[in-house]
């Protein structure tokens, strides 16, 4: 009886950290869209907006579509909604990736910084604020586990 | 609450508290960064929403200007009138935003269409919507700030209880494992030290 008690207890206590842990990692990167859409697309959108991983629809600033779509001029329509500004834990603790090239260009752009084409260019926290201050709902920031 | 987790002290359970141990600082990393972030976005639109309440107060007092210098050069019914002259109805339409994983309300205007052959009105008009603007924007940057800091009290409590619980009692256990393992293996010497002595003495009294 005290044996099928303990192995209850024990079997309670690695559940509940399991649980913790795995809703954790399924629900960590829940807030990606489920496909990106172009700059242009979005502005040809009588209200913009994306779908997301989790099914909810993310609407989308167009102030900060014109806003972008004035920072790039010709090349707008390439840019896809959202720049996704990745965590880099191999660099170190708030430091962010960023692989678009486009978006690359638009994020030096804002913070006056220079990028180099083939790398991914990296910005560290408080230049993150400012982007996410500047682009509210065109940005979105992807957790990296690795 | 024992410092310890209750699991059977075998060599398979103690590789995979070491993986889970691993596991667990990898999402408290991660918890930590995004709480730091949720923090950020919640301080940066506190400072927004107030920036937007003092632009508000400044539009208010225009406003109230306006229509009383309105009601006094063409009475009550100028109102009347100001609604007459709506083509199109402003429209709000309301939607979410996700910020980091937080759903919130968020809302934009759709100007209308209006025809002002009064030049006073234009002026009180454009104010006016200026207003339901700021006013709808400070709405939305509110409610934003009150699911965020919802979801940053969520996710401390989750980071505090993956640092001050679950990694010490697996760090505890680990430690505990390796130990009692340890002193295993010095008993089995030991043994093994005491039986070779024994059979030594035996094939010497041989």
């Amino acid at each position: 009886m005290r044996r099928k008690k303990v192995l209850l207890e024990m079997s309670n206590e690695k559940d509940l950290f399991n649980k913790l842990i795995s809703v954790e990692l399924r629900l960590i990167n829940k807030h990606l869209p489920y496909k990106r859409v172009s700059l242009c697309d979005l502005l040809k959108m009588d209200i913009p907006y994306i779908v997301l991983r989790d099914g909810t629809v993310h609407l989308i600033d167009k102030e900060e579509l014109l806003y972008l779509s004035k920072l790039l001029g010709e090349e707008a329509c390439k840019l896809k909604i959202p720049i996704i500004i990745e965590t880099a834990p191999s660099i170190g603790e708030g430091a962010y990736i960023v692989r678009d090239h486009l978006a690359k260009k638009v994020i030096a752009t804002i913070l006056g910084i220079d990028y180099i084409l083939d790398k991914p260019l990296v910005i560290y926290r408080p230049q993150l604020y400012i982007i996410r201050e500047k682009l509210r709902t065109t940005t979105t920031i992807l957790f990296n586990l690795e | 609450m024992s410092s310890l987790l209750r699991i059977r002290p075998t060599k398979i359970e103690l590789i995979r508290l070491k993986r889970r141990r691993e596991l667990a600082k990898k999402v408290h990393k991660i918890l930590r960064e995004r709480l730091t972030i949720l923090v950020n976005e919640f301080l940066s639109r506190v400072r927004i929403a107030y920036r937007v309440r003092l632009e508000i107060n400044s539009i208010l007092r225009d406003v109230y200007r306006d229509s009383a210098y309105l009601v006094s050069l063409y009475g009550d019914g100028i109102f009347d009138y100001f609604e007459n002259t709506v083509r199109e109805e402003s429209r709000v339409v309301i939607g979410f935003e996700n910020i980091m994983g937080v759903k919130s309300y968020t809302a934009m205007v759709r100007k209308g269409v209006f025809t002002d052959p009064v030049i006073e009105l234009t002026g009180f008009r454009e104010n006016s919507i200026k207003l339901i603007q700021k006013l709808i924007e400070l709405g939305r940057i509110e409610r934003s700030i009150i699911s965020l800091g919802e979801e940053i009290r969520r996710t401390k409590r989750r980071v505090n209880a993956l640092e001050y619980i679950f990694i010490p009692k697996l760090e505890t256990t680990i430690r505990y494992l390796s130990m009692k393992f340890e002193e295993r293996e010095r008993e089995e010497k030991a043994r093994l030290k005491r039986v070779k002595s024994m059979l030594e003495k035996k094939k010497g009294v041989a």
